[in-house]
């Protein structure tokens, strides 16, 4: 059992790669982009040279100038456990730094004479005996100065892109750029005419990009210094030292909102697991019960009559249900019962958790009772389309045993009739059951974009669906991943469920 | 086999019943620390409302101003004994009183600005309460409240009641005017502007208001570690900020443009440097509800351990410390609705004050009595409501020119739509006729022009005369080469306007033999499209941010290369010219000139068929008085609130 249960953990590794990669290839060739985030983000009043510079510039933060294959490994590295290479540092602020992303060649440097001196060295970071104190701010300030110094150089290199423009368009090479690119590889062959009208700009843009490339490597040089001199405590456990380790996963930034992804599910998740837990216990407490009571009745009125409305349930769309849920019994023209969106009342915050009295003789209801309140509608577009799947398997699953010869068996015997069907076929009609769980337990953690949405509930389905709007990469990778792991995970709880089921299941 | 009661299953039992028993003891012990706690913030509260009115009775007073007085008095007295003379005060001798000029440039015109009062004072409206808590829903979740980082409009909703800028646009005059700046010397080359700052401006800490605020946030805005792209690129005409005194900043300008005074006082808000120093520029990115400034509110809880989160209500309560009018309602609340149906469904409950509907709501529900008992339709234009338009790509597509590169093609087609059709069926008459790009609420739009007139009969003669004329048994135009006068319709997917919109362009165009392609997109490939100029014809709108948009970015040509936003491709060496010259032109009514005439090219030329012009809608409660509409929206601290506000059913 164990091990199958490890040979199980191990194979789940390919999968999640596979469906990484699946996922990070869908967001990266779909039209528009990944980039596209950042587009609308950045939006608004810029002149366009301002706007190329600005798009540049968010590329080069999120790494989006270097072809797909390499972000995905990138991406890979940043979120596998295992760390290859020096490990990152903890800021006492909690913030985790890794080594200075190397800087990208200048463009046709060739074209430009002036060979570029040897890569610099750092100037030592700080004094022997620095204390903690010390070497934090002159990190920092190194830290600052590349950032600086990074940005400057990605605007000059951005601009003499654009001075390129009209000189390739001359002679015909107007497709060695492409987007926020040149292709090197075009150029290889091509002499410049350094005659062409086009030539003093392309030299006064390049000489420029030139001075700034040799100050960002300056200061690169620096931090790594700085960094190298190890200013605060190392991240993660070392297994081969220096070349190894393990650390957290970091699921990395989402482009749109400019936070940790992390964070973002943080705040999601417990909405939507708050709310199913209430939901999935109404679904299978009522539908269950009513799947037994159906198939022991079988073909009688309760059958038909509970059927029949738990398929109508099932058939009514959750949009439909929730406005009008919205419409009928939130709103104070007609019944007014319940509060119309969100899980809080205004003013929650202040109150205390459970129901008390008010000095004046009132009672507050507390904020247990007060969330109860406000997920009541919501829950209840969650649960009753529910009710039909579950039941009717559970009916039939029943009706399969009611019908074994052990069932007739123990009705010879004089065996009660609840004994019969509680001890031995309802145990008997769990499998399918166990079944149905492994496939509605991931659903608990998407969340439902349609409920949500109706009753402004910050959940994980609007999470998703904002992401994909957006096309957040690391938002939408990092849901996937997720969701994908617990479904695995799910099927693995499922088998060894069956086992303990069914003792004719083992899987030595 | 019987199940029976075991000792193992008494055992179970105790530790079940005792756990229940030790979550709820320490629930109801955790409420009585909570009640404790609550008891403390009130008082907290209480003292800091004593303290802010002790603060406010000295001001009254004018102590302040007073013992400055006393000062120079003694200064002058000791001078006269000194001389052995009597001194009188030089002039008339109320020199006490006279404005401090010591931080200006001398010879060069001081803007003073008036004391920063309510433009329609709340305790002089009818029936004015003290108290109170105003509710607005948002339609959209902002990600984040703080300033310089914020993503979208809902975010600076939030942050400019907490924070304030140098100077704002006067919602009468629409001319800049100081809140944090009591002056301004402007040069009168424009090269400089040189900013006072008031005397009494303080942060909701009690801090000053300095000149190294103002520095210090420039600085942080242009930090590339910030996330403060947006910001940071409308202020690349500033060169450097020089810090004169500690109330006096100067900026230096690196090109001469109209558009400096207001940008420069009205870009960014002036965040207190001794609360932010303390954070580094990651954690100022990942911030979400970080804000603390100088406005009328401040958040009910700025803990930056514990945030504002998006999914949370967001909090203000009124800014004790406040040094201009204060709002005389305590709290001020945003909520977030997405779904239209329920937003209004929370209006209609009292679950919020105010809020924006959908063009079809604020027309079904303005024309309900009973509903208009309880509640206000407010419907106005001013300088942020945009305006809709049909582009159409005047340059090359695919290196071939578009059937659009014509201008009686681009004027036809303009002619072939009812405008006023369109404003009353998509619009639901919420909205009026653009005649161009420039608001009709400001000066910068030309009165004289009138929209071009719905006309069939016009706009085949203008096809006819562009050499598309309609062969006998055949139902598309064609010119003498044989081509047929087609073209695409592009537009973004989820608008049930653009959709429409669409399939009246292509019934009105079957009409007179022009075949019209739809293709629609997802925005950001709608926006990639548009970038690669890859299209013949798109529909969009623009919102303008202040009464005098430059139209550099829009219309010269320039901006047709590198994804410029001139993706209609439209070149006009006269308008070029009126751009280039009215963007420098300092005085304001010689530059209504240009873009009155620039106003008129455009009307002439059609690159776009100018739609309609939107205002702002609002749902208010009549639980809100002095509700004020202005022409650049409303001021919510002039509100007051009756019956305390916005209160859910409980």
């Amino acid at each position: 059992m164990i091990t199958y249960i490890i040979r199980r953990l191990f194979l789940m590794i390919p999968t999640v790669i596979g469906i990484s990669f699946l996922i990070f290839m869908l967001v990266a060739l779909s039209p528009g982009g990944v980039g596209a985030a950042l587009r609308v983000a950045g939006g608004g009043a810029t002149e366009a040279t301002n706007r190329a510079v600005q798009e540049a510039y968010l590329e080069d933060r999120y790494g989006l100038d270097a072809p797909v294959i390499v972000q995905y490994v990138r991406w890979l590295g940043r979120i596998s456990p295992i760390k290859f290479g020096a490990r990152g540092q903890i800021m006492p602020t909690g913030e985790r730094v890794s080594a200075p992303k190397p800087l990208a060649e200048p463009w046709t440097r060739a074209w430009l004479g002036a060979p570029l001196p040897a890569a610099p060295r750092g100037a030592e970071p700080w004094k022997a005996g620095a204390s903690a104190e010390e070497k934090s701010i002159a990190y920092a300030r190194a830290s600052d100065a590349y950032a600086q110094d990074r940005a400057a150089y990605v605007a000059a290199r951005t601009l003499y892109r654009e001075a390129l423009g009209p000189y390739l368009r001359s002679v015909g090479l107007s497709g060695a750029i492409r987007g926020n690119r040149v292709r090197g590889s075009m150029l290889a062959d091509h002499t410049p005419d350094r005659a062409s009208a086009h030539w003093a700009a392309i030299e006064a843009a390049g000489a420029r990009m030139l001075t700034s490339y040799q100050r960002a490597l300056a200061s690169r040089a620096d931090l790594a210094a700085a960094f190298a001199a190890r200013p605060f405590p190392q991240a993660g456990v070392p297994v081969v030292p220096g070349v190894v380790s393990v650390a957290w996963p970091d699921l990395g930034m989402s482009f749109a909102r400019g936070r940790p992804v992390g964070q973002l599910i943080a705040a999601a998740l417990p909405v939507t697991i708050g709310i199913n837990l209430i939901a999935f216990p109404i679904i299978y407490m009522v539908a269950i019960p009513a799947g037994i009571a159906a198939a022991n009745r079988a073909g009688r009125l309760f059958d038909v009559v509970s059927g029949t409305f738990f398929v109508a349930l099932w058939s009514v769309p959750t949009v439909w249900a929730g406005v009008l849920a919205v419409g009928f019994l939130a709103n104070k023209d007609y019944l007014g019962w319940f509060p119309v969106t969100g899980l809080h009342d205004a003013g929650a915050d202040r109150m205390t958790y459970l129901p008390s009295p008010r000095g004046d003789g009132t009672w507050s209801m507390g904020y247990l009772v007060d969330y109860l309140w406000h997920v009541c509608l919501p829950v209840l577009c969650l649960v009753y389309a529910g009710f039909a799947v579950l039941s009717k398997q559970t009916r039939a699953a029943m009706l399969d045993n009611f019908n074994a010869d052990y069932v007739r068996t123990a009705k010879a015997k004089g065996v009660e009739a609840r004994v019969i069907l509680f001890a031995h076929v309802f145990r008997n009609s769990l499998l399918p059951l166990i079944t149905m769980f492994a496939s509605i337990f991931p659903a608990m953690l998407a969340g439902s974009v349609v409920v949500e949405r109706i009753f402004a509930i910050p959940g994980m389905g609007s999470l998703i669906l904002e992401a994909i709007n957006l096309k957040d990469r690391e938002l939408i990778l990092a849901n996937a991943v997720m969701i994908a792991l617990v479904n695995i995970m799910a099927l693995l709880l499922a088998d060894i469920l069956y086992a303990a089921a069914d003792p004719r299941i083992s899987y030595s | 086999m019987r199940n029976r009661f075991g000792l193992k299953d008494l055992v179970l039992l105790v530790i079940v019943v005792a756990t229940l028993g030790s979550v709820w003891m320490s629930m109801v012990q955790e409420d009585r620390r909570w009640k404790e706690i609550d008891a403390v913030a009130r008082r907290v509260q209480a003292l800091e409302q004593g303290q802010a009115r002790v603060q406010s009775t000295l001001d009254g007073a004018g102590f302040g101003d007073l013992s400055k007085r006393l000062g120079d008095l003694g200064a002058r007295l000791s001078d006269a004994l000194e001389r052995g003379v009597v001194a009188a005060g030089p002039g008339s001798g109320t020199s006490g009183s006279a404005r401090d000029t010591s931080w200006a440039v001398p010879g060069v015109t001081i803007e003073w600005q008036g004391a920063y009062v309510f433009d329609s004072d709340p305790a002089a409206a009818p029936g004015m309460v003290r108290g109170g808590s105003f509710t607005e829903a948002f339609n959209a979740q902002p990600s984040t409240i703080v300033p310089l980082v914020y993503k979208d409009v809902y975010g600076a909703y939030v942050f400019e009641r907490i924070t304030e800028y140098m100077a704002e646009w006067d919602p009468r005059t629409l001319k800049p005017r100081g809140v944090l700046a009591s002056a301004w010397q402007y040069a009168p080359d424009g090269s400089w502007l040189r900013v006072r700052l008031r005397d009494e401006a303080r942060f909701s800490d009690g801090a000053p208001v300095t000149a190294d605020d103002v520095i210090w946030t420039y600085q942080w805005t242009m930090n590339p570690q910030v996330q403060a792209e947006r910001p940071r690129s409308l202020l690349d005409f500033i060169d450097r900020i020089d810090r004169i005194d500690a109330k006096t900043v100067e900026f230096r300008f690196n090109k001469v443009l109209f558009t400096n005074l207001s940008a420069a006082m009205g870009t960014f808000p002036i965040l207190p440097k001794h609360f932010y120093e303390k954070f580094t520029p990651t954690q100022y990115n990942q911030a979400t509800g970080l804000v603390m400034g100088s406005g009328p509110f401040k958040l009910a809880a700025l803990d930056p351990e514990g945030q504002w989160a998006p999914g949370q209500d967001v909090r203000l309560v009124r800014n004790e410390m406040y040094w201009g009018p204060k709002p005389v309602y305590d709290e001020l609340r945003f909520k977030v609705v997405r779904d239209d149906l329920a937003r209004a469904t929370a209006f209609n409950n009292g679950e919020c004050d105010l809020t924006t509907p959908s063009s079809a709501q604020f027309a079904r529900l303005r024309e309900r009595a009973d509903w208009l008992a309880n509640n206000e339709a407010h419907m106005w234009y001013n300088i942020r409501g945009g305006y809709n338009f049909i582009g159409w790509n005047c340059g090359m597509r695919n290196a071939r020119p578009t059937i659009f590169a014509d201008k009686r093609v681009r004027r036809a087609m303009t002619m072939l739509l009812d405008r006023e059709l369109i404003r009353d069926q998509l619009f639901e008459g919420l909205a009026r006729v653009a005649t161009g790009p420039f608001n009709q609420t400001t000066a910068q739009a030309n009165p004289e022009i009138k929209p071009w007139p719905y006309d069939l009969e016009g706009a085949r003669r203008l096809l006819e005369e562009a050499g598309w004329t309609l062969k006998p048994g055949r139902d598309v135009r064609t010119n003498d080469k044989g081509e047929e006068l087609a073209f695409e319709f592009t537009y973004s997917s989820g608008s049930e306007v653009t959709e429409k919109l669409g399939k009246y362009l292509k019934d009105q165009c079957a009409k007179i033999g022009v075949r019209v392609g739809v293709r629609v997109m997802d925005w950001s490939v709608f926006m990639q499209t548009v970038d690669d100029r890859d299209y013949d014809a798109m529909t969009m709108g623009w919102s303008p941010t202040s009464p005098e948009s430059d139209p550099n970015q829009v219309w010269h040509s320039r901006y047709i290369e590198n994804q410029g936003d001139n993706f209609v491709q439209w070149a006009n060496a006269e308008a070029d010219a009126i751009i280039e010259s009215g963007r420098r032109e300092l005085d304001a009514e010689a530059r209504m000139k240009q873009w009155h005439r620039l106003h008129a090219i455009l009307h002439d030329e059609q690159p776009y068929t100018f739609l309609v012009e939107r205002p702002w809608l609002r749902l208010v409660s009549k639980r809100v008085g002095n509700f004020v509409e202005y022409r650049n929206g409303f001021r919510y601290g002039e509100f007051f609130m009756r019956s305390g506000g916005a209160r859910p059913v409980n």
